[in-house]
């Protein structure tokens, strides 16, 4: 083992005997840009809608809810798709989360979620960790959309305008997902979380 | 003439299948009617009184479109319920409401009580729609 390595050391480390230095680095150049260009079109794929629907799980639970929300339908026809709310769009967090989300391939394979009722069961683990996530990252893919210094205050409902100065201003410590839990998905049994943040509204 | 025979017979079928259409009233009972340009705009207006009867059910005076009401989650008690901080400024659902059929107090309000819209229902404005009190009528926008 030791001696098999060491020739693969010396091989490594010799000058290149048959290939020009041209064919090496243009050769190096090129299959770099097939490499790296493949790699983000495959993270690309994987951030698309239709992947991540073509597991039933998502499309006929989350995906079946989505569709009766705002982010899905609306009077300007803008819309978010899963990965603008589950994927921050900043790279190293994208590839933090992508690496998270090999687990969600486990548990497809293992149908951890395949029926409706062990959905139901486990809506609220899988609620939870999205929650924590947005709250960690203060919200970073609501923002990715909506900014407060965009926001026409005079246009929301009192409640709204109060909380929103007071958020914005920095009176309170919130975020988006401390008050707008269920946005785009059913809520489960949200008895013992706090729909608001620490009672102060 | 042989060859208008057929021709004549279809235009006096369709002729008698839209008289026929045209004189049942219960045509329009198997589908929908024709769909409003716009959809109704809510009515913000809090002082509104239930509908000709004093003992009526609040109308609701904001948008409710979305919100969950289920046996999971009831969107609207976030803040009418008792657990919603007063500061909202929601009116509270009333105790009446978290008593059970046997008289018992529910912490999440009683189950028959829990699709709010079976008896609240929203405000809007325009289209005639008659939710106005008896004494001011429908309100205009």
């Amino acid at each position: 083992m030791r001696r098999w390595l060491s020739r693969y050391w010396h091989i490594f480390r010799s000058p290149s005997l048959h290939f020009s230095l041209g064919f090496l680095v243009l050769g190096g150049f090129i299959s770099g840009i097939i490499f790296w260009g493949g790699f983000n079109t495959a993270m690309e794929y994987t951030n698309t809608e239709s992947f991540c629907i073509s597991c039933h799980e998502m499309q006929d639970n989350v995906y079946a809810e989505l569709k009766y929300t705002v982010h899905y339908h609306n009077r300007s026809g803008v819309r978010a798709t899963c990965s603008d709310c589950h994927v921050p769009h900043e790279w190293t967090n994208k590839m933090g989360r992508k690496m998270e989300a090999s687990k969600e391939v486990w548990g497809k394979i293992f149908g951890t979620i395949n029926t409706p009722e062990k959905f139901a069961d486990k809506r609220l683990e899988m609620a939870e960790r999205e929650w924590r996530r947005l709250k960690a990252n203060d919200s970073l893919e609501c923002r990715n959309c909506h900014e407060f210094e965009y926001m026409d205050f005079s246009r929301q409902t009192p409640v709204a305008q109060r909380m929103h100065e007071k958020a914005f201003s920095g009176d309170i410590e919130a975020t988006c997902i401390d008050c707008h839990k269920g946005i785009a998905h059913r809520l489960p049994d949200m008895s013992g979380v706090p729909l608001w943040p620490n009672g102060e509204p | 003439m042989m060859t208008l025979k057929p021709l004549a017979c279809a235009l006096l079928m369709t002729l008698t299948t839209m008289m026929a259409h045209a004189e049942d009233p219960a045509r329009h009972l198997d589908q929908p009617g024709p769909t409003p340009m716009m959809g109704p705009e809510e009515d913000r207006d809090h002082s509104r009184l239930p509908a000709d009867n004093p003992l009526g059910a609040p109308t609701i005076p904001h948008r409710i479109t979305g919100h969950q009401m289920d046996r999971q989650f009831n969107r609207c008690l976030s803040c009418h319920g008792r657990e919603a901080p007063p500061q909202l400024g929601a009116r509270p659902m009333p105790d009446s409401h978290y008593q059970d059929r046997d008289g018992e107090s529910r912490r999440q309000g009683a189950a028959n009580r829990l699709p709010c819209t079976a008896c609240h229902v929203p405000q809007m404005r325009g289209s005639g729609a008659p939710l106005g009190h008896p004494a001011t009528g429908p309100q205009e926008p």
